[in-house]
């Protein structure tokens, strides 16, 4: 008897709890749904947005006509720039006072999953941040509004290089929001034990001195890292043809290049785990089993965490120059859906957090850079030069490089295939001894079919 | 003694629950794997296109060597390795609680602390090849190197599996009758005998579910290397579905990624099947 | 710890005839599950250790370095401080409240015939539902989502919770359980004229109390570390689990190993305490012939 009383009470307490649970659930549906009928559906992206954007913020009553609720999905950005992104959901909100910014931040893993399954639904998040990768693709879907059209008005503010980054089958379909060029971290006393009293300037340099500080310090000196695949337009090798229908990196030069790589992975000058991703660059570094470290000072603070010693006596220097001496700008980008229901509050908010303020703003807190013009000849880009702190420093450097920098990822969807084939090409060349020239072509030609679907 | 509507009356809700969430979803995936489904783009009907490419995909196969290599690493050690362990700590010795807990500790590792710190273990430099090498065995790239990279995944899975599968196998000692092993004690059998000869018959049922579980539990595994390899090197630890995720995913070939569980699917049947016929003796 | 133990059961094992015999064999199960401990439980150790550890240890250093010389509860400070960690563990205790006890009650319902009854489609019914575990989840994820969507559970933690309400693996397991049960125990009960349902409830169910408790940790781990559904059907930050509340450690540009295994150990701590509960409540009929003899 006393087992059945049990039960019936649990049962109580689930349906109890169930319809709590229901209840509150219901309850933040309708407000959500009131929110969403009040909504602008103007399906024409007209250019009327545009005095809303700029650093000039209007205070005219005429921005009063956008409204609804736009959502903000952001990666891996909280808790650390809660207040950042507070901040513009909260200017941007009194000066339109019809719109109503919601946050949602998505850790970087699980994106594109997220992304695509809300998609499905026709569930898109009105305003979202993604990496290239993900623009071209879901950009050549027609999943995001077309920047050329709906931001023609701040288009000539931004880098040209970088502004490009959104785009595929011309057109771009993003608006950079930040970005990162790379800077160098070294380690003098490394350097010096092998003799050394300057880092290297150039890949080939790099190289140079590598078998001299494998052999004086234990410690890798240039190493092959997992972005690889840029080695090609660093050296002026084109990914694709001009008109992006062939793959265009099979050429002398590309041979010659992984013929050098693959010598030096035979001598032990490298190994392939940080290729792989088995190690990372700042677990190395930290541990002073490589000389330095070719990356954007954003990220150097992760040698401070992992060793403050280490990061102390660090230095940092200009970025690495292939033949091409160009760097690569990948910026993070904010996107607007096609299918948002307020698109014009929603590019608007896309064309706020871009503004020239704002990017500055965030570029000063993240240690990034901003890919606007204007923003970038603020002061506190120019400093630095002679700083102690190799973040400081860095960031000096990777700003002076900005200027020439470019993105150099194809403007095609099938970004990812091309990557994977020029890696499996790769790893044939260093794990099976396949002759360079052969893995090159085996991969041009699966990059060819990839671009030919 | 029950009639059918006894039957159906427990199954009703049950049966509501797994249609809207388990029945109609699977129905939904098999019908998108006759689609171009991409998420963005209007469904097009492919008809069996997505099953011939899958047939003439030499990724695919690829992906299913090794999942099938995987699963002939992990599922017999999974299955035989927890009963020892189960009956071990069956007994009533002090402390004996305290172990059942450590050895379910990696399960519940969370899948982000398990590929950082196997990833550092399996490193060329790293705490296996340490103590490899007071063995005279030297330096071994675990996951870096295609002919090791799925027995250093086959590991971590045998480390992080046998603890859950132990607590199936304890489950089902407790209803062994201690009688029999009094009597078999009787008989003088020593203390591997008698779970030979009483144990194992008597949780042959808990034997075949697990067998089932874990077939099912290999040949769905993606995370681990996901996480650990990302299918690599020259995709040597790329597993079905983990080449379903990645079609679906980053290609955004959701059609195509279907088609490729289907398949999938079946050999996970016809496998089951076999199962069955060898260890369910319970047709009841 | 384990020298003491030993000794206990000395003083035990002398207590009968067959002493030495019984302390080689307790001495031998602890030296074996001493060995497997040494495996385990080096994950344990390392989290604890690195979560602990402060700006002048290393992490990642051969042979590892266990004990930490800056020792520190900064970590844990910093992760606390960080996010709104009560919040986060008492929305998963919500969760995963629901995440056990619906599939108790539901895979049992199912299994129950399943098991033990004879009708028309019984095995037509257990094959389609063991054949739904062998669709990989990443196929179906999208399909479920719609149903969700269309049910209007969107953004509530109903639509967490209810897919994960009955489980084809729970049923499966339950049935195992049912199984195992001798046939002669209803039989018994129908003539003292019990009807179905009170044997279910008051005949059966408790008799299959360690596939309970199987059931009850393996859903509890389950709903636990479940962070994509989570994160695809919630959509207000203040009602995340804790698992993905933790992800916001790993940030755009940071990745502090010592927070994370911070983080690691705040969520592991609760998991633990309810495995040792779960595991007395089935487990406590461990058989105890081997030291008494």
């Amino acid at each position: 008897m006393n087992k059945m009383m049990n039960a019936k009470f649990l049962l109580m307490l689930v349906l109890g709890m169930m319809l709590i649970t229901f209840t509150a659930c219901s309850d933040g549906d309708e407000t959500s749904a009131g929110d969403t009928e009040d909504t602008t559906t103007n399906e024409e992206n007209t250019d009327n947005t545009g005095d809303n954007t700029g650093d000039t913020a209007d205070t005219s009553g005429s921005s009063d006509e956008l409204s609804g609720e736009v959502e903000f999905m952001t990666i891996s950005l909280l808790p650390a720039f809660e207040d950042y992104l507070n901040g513009l959901k909260e200017s941007f909100e009194s000066e339109h006072p019809g719109v109503t910014v919601k946050i949602n931040d998505v850790p970087y893993d699980q994106v594109e999953q997220l992304v695509l399954t809300k998609a499905a639904s026709g569930d898109l998040p009105d305003v979202m941040n993604l990496n290239t990768d993900f623009v071209k693709k879901a950009g050549a879907k027609g999943a995001l509004v077309n920047m050329d059209e709906a931001a023609a008005d701040v288009k000539d503010t931004f880098f040209e290089g970088i502004w490009e980054a959104g785009s595929v089958n011309g057109s771009v379909y993003a608006l950079p929001w930040y970005t990162t060029t790379s800077g160098l971290i070294y380690n003098p006393e490394l350097l010096e034990k092998a003799g050394y009293d300057a880092p290297p300037a150039t890949f080939e340099e790099a190289w140079e001195m590598s078998p001299t500080i494998l052999e004086k310090t234990g410690a890798y000196g240039e190493v092959i890292m997992p972005e690889m695949h840029f080695q090609f337009p660093k050296n002026g090798i084109p990914f694709l043809n001009e008109d992006n229908t062939k793959a265009a990196f099979n050429t002398p030069e590309a041979v010659e290049l992984w013929t050098k790589y693959k010598e030096y992975y035979d001598e032990g000058l490298y190994d392939i785990d940080i290729l792989l991703n088995q190690v990372s660059m700042a677990e190395l570094y930290a541990q002073e089993k490589v000389a330095w470290w070719y990356t954007g000072p954003q990220l150097f603070r992760q040698v401070k965490d992992l060793s403050p010693d280490v990061y102390e006596k660090s230095l940092a220097g200009p970025p690495l120059e292939g033949t091409a001496g160009k760097q690569h700008a990948n910026p993070m980008n904010i996107a607007v859906s096609s299918t948002s229901k307020s698109k014009d509050a929603a590019v608007a908010f896309a064309k706020f957090v871009t503004n020239a303020d704002n990017q500055l703003a965030f570029a000063k807190e993240a240690a990034v850079l901003p890919p606007v013009k204007e923003a970038i000849e603020d002061p506190f880009f120019a400093e630095g030069e002679d700083s102690e702190d190799a973040t400081e420093r860095g960031k000096f450097y990777a700003a002076q490089a900005l200027d020439t920098a470019e993105n150099m990822i194809p403007p095609v969807e099938s970004v990812s295939g091309i990557y994977e084939a020029i890696h499996q090409a790769f790893q044939r060349v260093l794990l099976q001894d396949v002759d360079p020239a052969d893995a090159l072509t085996q991969a041009e030609q699966e990059v060819n079919s990839l671009l030919a679907e | 003694m029950y009639k059918a509507r006894h039957a159906w009356s427990f199954l009703s809700i049950p049966l509501l629950l797994l249609l809207l969430f388990t029945f109609i979803p699977s129905i939904a995936a098999l019908g998108l794997s006759f689609t171009n489904y991409n998420v963005f783009d209007p469904v097009e009907w492919v008809g069996l296109n997505n099953y011939i490419q899958a047939f003439q995909d030499s990724e695919f196969r690829k992906a299913l060597f090794n999942t099938v290599y995987y699963w002939l690493l992990v599922t017999p050690v999974l299955v035989v390795f927890p009963i020892l362990i189960a009956v071990l700590v069956n007994q009533k010795l002090r402390g004996i609680s305290m172990f059942r807990l450590i050895f379910y500790f990696p399960v519940l590792v969370s899948v982000v602390v398990t590929a950082i710190l196997w990833k550092w273990m399996f490193a060329k430099q790293g705490i296996i090849n340490y103590f490899l090498s007071f063995l005279g065995i030297g330096e071994i790239g675990w996951l870096i190197n295609p002919s090791t990279v799925m027995l250093a995944l086959a590991f971590v899975t045998v480390w992080q599996g046998f603890g859950y599968y132990m607590l199936f196998y304890l489950a089902a000692l407790q209803g062994v009758p201690k009688e029999l092993y009094e009597a078999c004690e009787l008989d003088g059998g020593s203390f591997w005998q008698k779970h030979i000869y009483v144990t194992v018959p008597l949780i042959k049922p808990m034997i075949f579910f697990v067998t089932v579980i874990s077939t099912m539990g290999a040949f769905k595994e993606f995370t681990l290397m996901l996480t650990m390899t990302s299918g690599g090197p020259l995709r040597a630890s790329t597993t079905a579905v983990l080449l379903v995720f990645q079609e679906a995913f980053t290609e955004l070939n959701m059609g195509y990624a279907s088609a490729i569980s289907f398949i999938l699917f079946i050999v996970i049947l016809i496998i089951t099947f076999i199962n069955q016929k060898f260890l369910d003796q319970n047709p009841r | 710890m384990a020298q003491t133990a030993i000794e206990n059961n000395i003083k035990m094992s002398n207590k009968d005839g067959y002493g030495k015999k019984k302390l080689l064999r307790a001495g031998g199960t602890y030296l074996l599950l001493l060995i497997v401990t040494c495996i385990t439980i080096i994950p344990f150790l390392w989290t604890m250790s690195t979560s602990l550890k402060g700006e002048k240890d290393t992490i990642f250093s051969v042979p590892p370095q266990l004990i930490p010389t800056d020792i520190t509860f900064s970590n844990f400070v910093q992760v606390w401080n960080s996010l709104p960690i009560p919040m986060y563990l008492l929305n998963t205790l919500i969760l995963t409240f629901f995440g056990v006890v619906l599939p108790l009650i539901f895979c049992s319902l199912a299994a129950f015939p399943l098991a033990r009854m004879n009708f028309k489609g019984k095995n037509l019914i257990f094959m389609m539902i063991i054949a739904t575990m062998m669709i990989p989840n990443e196929v179906t994820m999208i399909p479920v989502y719609l149903v969700i969507d269309k049910l209007g559970l969107m953004g509530s933690y109903a639509g967490v919770i209810v897919p994960g309400a009955i489980t084809a693996f729970g049923i499966f397991l339950m049935r195992q359980g049912f199984i195992e049960i001798p046939k002669e125990i209803e039989e018994s009960a129908i003539i003292d004229g019990a009807n179905v349902w009170q044997i279910f409830w008051r005949l059966l169910f408790p008799m299959l109390r360690p596939m309970l408790g199987v059931l009850a940790i393996l859903s509890f781990i389950a709903s636990w570390n479940n962070f994509l559904w989570p994160l695809l059907v919630l959509d207000d930050p203040n009602s995340y689990p804790i698992t993905l509340g933790l992800y916001q450690l790993q940030g755009a540009f940071s990745a502090n190993t010592r927070l994370i295994a911070a983080g690691a150990i705040i969520a592991l701590l609760p998991v633990m305490i309810v495995f040792i509960i779960f595991q007395r409540f089935f487990i406590e009929a461990a058989y105890s012939s081997s030291v008494k003899g």
